[in-house]
Parts: C-alpha cells; structure tokens; sequence
C-alpha cells in the first residue's frame, strides 16, 4: 500500500490545488466549475478509500453530499469560504498522511459548518434525488468495461473511466453501484445516456482498459423497475462481450511522471559530460590528431543538443506556481476588507523548475505587499475617484532570451514621504540626506524596512522585499519598481530561464582563477593612474569622468595580486555600478554551476564553483554578496 | 559508528605530528595525494579549499588547523584522506597515512570527560590501546559537521 502512497498524495494534492481555482471561478459566477469540484472530491474520496485512509473518505463523502445540493445556485463568499477551509481541512490530512501516515485531523467544527450550509438547502436535495430516479429509465447505452489483469489500483482506475465518461455522456447507473467500483473489481458495466462515438473515443484515451464495449438499450415495452432491469440486461450481456470483443491495444499513456531528484542528476551528469568535453577538446587541439578531433567535434554536437534537451525537461510553466495565488489574494482582500480583481496573464510562459521554486515566496510576498499596502480600502478608493475593486495583474513573458515576471497594481503607489520618515526613524539614512526620488524607492529594499505601522500577519512575515530583490539578483536577474502615488505599483523581475549553466568572465585574481556571471557585467576597463582614484580614503576608478567605487579582489580574497596593468570590471549591483580589480582577464566561457555544500556552503561572496575543460575548479563569484554585508553599506 | 558495536573494528592509522590518530575504515572511501587545491576566499580558516575529484567537487579539511595545531608545508608523505559524511565527499589533510589496524572493541577506552570537555578535545571518540602504543579515535560527526562549524564562528 506505501508504494502507492506518494503517487496517492501527488494526485491527491493536484486536484485540492483544481478545487481551491474551481472554487473561485464557482464565486464569480462560473456554475458548471462545481462539477469539476465534484468530481475532484469524489475522485479523492475513491483514492482515500482505497489507500484505507477513513477520515479522508468520510469527510469528502460529506462535503460531497453538501456540494451536490449546491449544484445549479449562486453561491455567496460564506458558502465559499466555509468550502475553501474544508478544502484546507483535506490539505491538512494529505500532510498528516505525508508525515505521520494516518488522517486524524479534526474535523467536527468544519463538518458543522458544512451542515449549516445543508439545512438551508434540505428541500432540494428531495427533489434531486427524484429526478434520479426517473432518469435512469432514459439510459440508451450500456457500456461494459474490463480492466486488464495487472491494473494495479483498479478501484481509482474504475472511477477515473467513471470520471471520463461522466465528461462525454450522462450515467444513470451503474453495476455494481459506483462505490462497489471504488472498493476495486475489473469488470463493471455502466448505463448511460449520450453519444456511443464519443464514449468509445473517450475510453480509447484510457489505460489498463483490457477491452470494453458499447452497445444500444432497447427499451423494454413496460415500465420495469430499477432493479429488475440491470438484471434482465445482465443475460445478454455475456454474449455479447464475446460477440464483441473489440481487441484494441493497451495503449501507453504518453508522458511519465519523473521524480525531480532525477532530472538533477542527469543534469549533474550532463554538467560533467560539458566539463570533459571541454577538456577533449583541449587535448585535440594540443595533438591535432584529425580523427580524434573530428570524432570529438561529432560528440560536441551531440553534448549540446543533450544539453539542450534536458534544460528543456527542466523547465516547467509558471502556472504550477502562479495557480496557488488567486486563492491567496482572495482570502486576503477579504480579511482585510478589501476588493481585488486578480489577473493573471502567461500561465504556460516556461522557467527553469529551480528558478520557479527560489522565486514562489518573492513573488507571494509582492503579490501580499499590492493587497495590503498597494490597493486602498473601497471607501479610499471611491474618494479617490476609482472604482471600488482594485485591479492586481500578474504576468509572465518572454522577452528575448530573459523571463520577465510582472506585479501590477492600481493601488495608491509608494508613499515617498512616509518611505523617507520610515527610513530616518529606522536609521537608515540621516536627517538631512537629501534623496532622489528614485533613491527613496530604493530605499525599501533594504534589510529591515517597513512601511506599515503596525505589521499586519499578512505582509509583516517571512520574506521582506531585500530578500526580494537579493534572491532575484542570486539568480541572476534584476528588478525594476515602477510607481506613480495615486496610480499605483509595478514591479519588474527579469530573470534568465536557467540558472545552471551560465556565461561567465574567467579572471585571475593572485594566481588562481575566478569566474564573474556576465550577467552580473557590464564592462571592463584598464586601471592606470589616470583613472585610479583615492577619495577620503576609499578607491574609485574614473569611467568616462564618473567615479565608480572599487574593490581589489586580491584584499578582498586575502592573496597576493600580480604585478603589471591590472583590470577593472564594472559590475552592476541594485543599480549601483562597482568596479573589481583583478590582475588580468582569462576566457569568456559557459559554465557549469556546481553548487558549494557542507562546510562551505554558507561562504559569502561564492555561489558555487565550477569545472573547467582542464580539470581546474574555479569558484564562481556572486558580486551581491561578495559586497554586500558589514563589509559594504 | 555501526561498526563500532562489533567485535573488531579496522582503523585507518594517520599521523599528525606527534600523536596517531585513527578513523574507521568503513567511514573513509579513498586514500589520494594532494592534487591542485582551489582556495576559497571567506570559508572557515580550516577549510583548505576544494579539488576536482573525477569530477566531483571535494572539500578539503586541513586536519592539523581543525585540532587547533600549527598548519605545516605540504610534503611527499601528505595524504588526503577522503571519508563521505552526510552524503558529501570531503577530503581530511593529514601528515601521513601509516597502515590498517584492528582493534578489539575492548581495547577501546572512553576518554574522561575531562579531556573531550576541552575545546581542542572535543573531536575526539575514545583512545584504542594497541600493543606499540595508544592511538586516537577521532569522532567524523564533529570534525565534519556544519552545525558544529557554524556555532565556532
């Protein structure tokens, strides 16, 4: 049973993850979404049965019951949110299961609440089962199903082709009853109502079917009752199987779900596969042996395109992350009473799966910081002459090379006044610095800085926007804030789609060699004595008359620069420029991260090393935190 | 430390400057000579630096700073012993590696609490008397360990 158990909760978490979106689209209107809620519970409380996890199938069969007398009506937020938290309840018992295996969550206090919607509802749900009954009598189809042998869960396989036909015909019965087909059996037959052309197309797409068929009711001549009728179906229905028996192949489902720890590791042994590549081809080009090098030249073609594809394995859609926010807002807005209308724009754009995950809490953050302190409360916003609802839109896009991810808001901007006040209480800046405007928005970026009076529980936790913007510019990206007081905020993240091979500047600083992420680069120059500078102590390199705040790698590194010209890079950090000193330029070269771990894993100013072609390990600098600290600010 | 329950334990026996010290067999993967070290700025004044084993990217601990002894010139007899712990490769410097012993779960002595109490002891597992003399046991869990590094800093 264990071996099925993390396939159980995957899926299991995939359709709460369906709930909490439909349950959204239910508040706005969209009455056909509670079937996909429906569905998604039912198909969670089959699993829940099967895997034997009791308080799981109990509380979906209540909600389900509740939720089937709320098909076809408006439903109020109330109702919604009452709905929302037993989803939550469900989530809890997936992570009970996770940890401890078992599904004792408690959940009376939800279950009463769930009732109170019922009794509000009860004469309806009369009614419904009335119509049931009646419609069965207007099945003309009988679909019999066989699953294959070697089906390993055959009670939620059963229920999924339950769940595919419910998608392109109407059930009116089923036999044995659907919960008998839940517990597991491998032959069941259905009675439905719809198209037989769409039914055999439909449960052509599905798995571990051994053979299934369809054939026409003919109604009998009296009105039977309910039971009679299977029964006297039941007769026919052996021969014809064999009469029918429609031999189709199995067919493979077409794509597999793959555990993430293997991705990395073939992207590790793709990373080495670069790095010896790179080292043949050195060593051909020392003998100039014509076979080898052309043999090498064929296995470089075939590493890049490896390359290629596994980055593109890789990557997945922003919307794995993004779907979890339109819940997030909404109860947000409605705890602090406010009206938000959520969008969001280029769910499928794609992002290194690593980069995604780093970036999930920033972009929550940022998404909290526009409901609380952006989007005004209705009455502010009437006042100001807006409409009531506040507009938040979220988007992804590609743009040339990068990733560019968008938060939008129409709220009243950054307050630039109260920013500096903050500041000066904070410390962070002196009484009488004059700042520009761009400087004071940055001025949020720094640790420790927050605008609200009090911290709410909503924005006052976990990241703050220096994490922000320090984890985008760890992944080698930027960020741009864009705001207008009264109009409201954008924020801005560039990121490049893949953080594990990046082009890098190679430079030897005392001797041994560094490499510089070029995104990180903006230029390089010649250090003389014309445009080296000493002011008040600290050195400058002059870069078309601009003096630009240096840093002597060799000290910083605590080693013996060389002599002769040296070089100064202009690196670009919060939208300051830097220039670091090093002895001499080497190469330009795509590199493979490697990232540092055990007991140098928390050493500032490196965020990995990396191969080169000869065997030399070279450590990748990371000129956020290299300068950053109490050695800088 | 499964190995430790057994009757006999195989040690790997090194030396660093006057003491032996010894470390289980099972615990170490591979014996190697210092190959080119990369030095990384700002890691903790023990970490030597990391090397390129077969591709794998090895921390190199300098055993003699970690027990607080005065570092010495890497010479011909200078051996990285390299031990996996906590499913991370990391090479351990030592002056010179000398042979295999057994050791007799009796012949192995807790040291007294006075001793492993003392900043520069605490590495220490316990003391195998072998017939030409005491050897040291060292303790991998907390030469190695990161929780261990972080609360020295």
């Amino acid at each position: 049973m264990t071996d099925y158990k993390s396939e159980f909760l995957q899926e299991a978490r995939e359709f709460v993850e369906l709930m909490n979106q439909s349950f959204l689209k239910l508040e706005k209107g969209e009455k056909s979404a509670i079937d996909e809620i429906f569905r998604a519970v039912h198909t969670i409380k089959g699993m829940a049965g099967f895997m034997e996890f009791k308080n799981l199938e109990k509380f979906c069969h209540k909600l389900e019951s509740t939720l089937g007398q709320l098909r076809g009506k408006d439903v109020s937020e109330e109702v919604v949110d009452i709905l929302l938290s037993s989803v939550d309840v469900i989530s809890e018992m997936l992570n009970k299961i996770e940890s401890e295996n078992n599904d004792d969550v408690d959940f009376e206090q939800i279950l009463e609440k769930i009732s109170s919607i019922e009794i509000c509802k009860e004469e309806s749900d009369t009614k419904k089962l009335d119509l049931e009954l009646k419609d069965f009598e207007d099945a003309n189809l009988k679909i019999t199903i066989k699953l294959t042998e070697d089906c390993q869960m055959k009670g939620v396989r059963g229920l999924l082709i339950l769940e595919t036909l419910k998608s392109v015909c109407e059930i009116r019965a089923t036999e044995p009853e659907e919960t008998k087909i839940e517990g597991g059996c491998d032959f069941f037959i259905v009675y439905a109502k719809g198209d037989a052309n769409a039914i055999e197309e439909a449960l052509s797409a599905v798995s571990e079917i051994e053979k299934f068929s369809i054939s026409e009711i003919v109604k009998p001549s009296a009105q039977k009752t309910v039971e009679v009728e299977p029964k006297a179906e039941k007769k026919v229905e052996s021969e014809e199987c064999e009469l029918k028996v429609e031999k189709r192949e199995v067919k493979k489902s077409e794509s597999i779900r793959v555990d993430i720890q293997v991705l990395d590791t073939i992207m590790n042994l793709i990373g080495e596969l670069v790095i010896i590549r790179g080292r043949l081809l050195q060593i051909s080009s020392k003998y100039s042996i014509s076979e080898l090098s052309e043999a090498i030249n064929i296995m470089d073609k075939s590493v890049t395109r490896l390359q290629d594809e596994v980055m593109k394995l890789r990557m997945v859609k922003v919307e794995r992350v993004f779907n979890k926010f339109p819940r997030m807002v909404r109860d947000l807005a409605r705890k602090l009473g406010k009206k938000v209308e959520f969008t969001m724009e280029g769910l499928d754009t794609e992002l290194d799966r690593s980069v995604l995950d780093e970036m999930s809490d920033p972009i929550m953050h940022l998404i909290r910081n526009a409901v609380d302190h952006g989007i005004e409360s209705p009455e502010e916003r009437i006042m100001a002459g807006k409409s009531e609802v506040g507009k938040i839109k979220l988007s992804a896009k590609r743009e040339k090379s990068n990733v560019v991810i968008e938060i939008e808001d129409d709220g009243k901007g950054l307050d630039l006044e109260k920013i500096r006040k903050k500041a000066l209480e904070k410390g962070l800046i002196a009484e009488n610095s004059n700042l520009s405007d761009e400087e004071i928005k940055a001025l949020i970026f720094l640790p420790g800085f927050s605008t609200k009076d009090a911290p709410t529980e909503i924005s006052g936790r976990g990241v703050g926007m220096d994490v922000v913007k320090t984890t985008v510019e760890r992944l080698g990206g930027s960020l741009k804030l864009i705001s207008e007081k009264g109009k409201g905020t954008k924020i801005r993240i560039i990121l490049p789609p893949t953080v594990a091979i990046i082009k890098s500047l190679l430079v030897s600083v005392g001797g041994q060699i560094y490499a510089i992420p070029l995104s990180n680069v903006v230029e390089a120059v010649y250090v003389d004595e014309k445009n080296w500078k000493k002011i008040h102590g600290n050195p400058f390199l002059l870069v078309r008359e601009k003096p630009i705040l240096a840093f002597t790698l060799s000290e910083i590194f605590g080693c013996n620069g060389g002599n002769g010209r040296k070089v100064g890079i202009i690196v670009e950090r919060e939208n300051e420029k830097f220039a670091l000193i090093v002895d001499s330029i080497i190469d330009q070269q795509e590199i493979v991260v490697k990232p540092l771990t055990g007991l140098i894993s928390k050493v500032r100013g490196f965020s990995g090393v990396t191969i080169l072609g000869d065997g030399t390990v070279v450590p990748i600098v990371d000129v956020s935190s290299l300068l950053g600290g109490d050695r800088f600010g | 430390m499964q190995a430790m329950k057994g009757e006999t334990v195989q040690v790997i026996v090194f030396r660093l400057g006057e003491e032996r010290y010894g470390v289980d067999i099972s615990q170490v993967r591979e014996i190697i000579r210092p190959t080119q070290i990369t030095r990384i700025p700002n890691a903790p004044d023990f970490v030597e630096g990391v090397i390129n084993l077969r591709g794998q990217i090895t921390t190199i601990v300098n055993l003699r700073k970690r027990f607080g002894m005065p570092p010495t010139q890497i010479d011909n007899d200078t051996r990285i012993i390299v031990v996996e712990y906590n499913n991370a490769v990391i090479g351990m410097m030592v002056d010179t590696v000398n042979e295999v012993k057994y050791l007799s779960q009796k012949d192995i002595e807790p040291l007294p609490s006075i001793i492993t109490s003392r900043e520069e002891a605490k590495f220490l597992k316990g003391v195998g008397k072998l017939p030409d003399g005491l050897l040291i046991l060292i303790d991998l869990n907390k030469v190695l360990n990161e929780g261990e590094v972080e609360r020295l800093r």
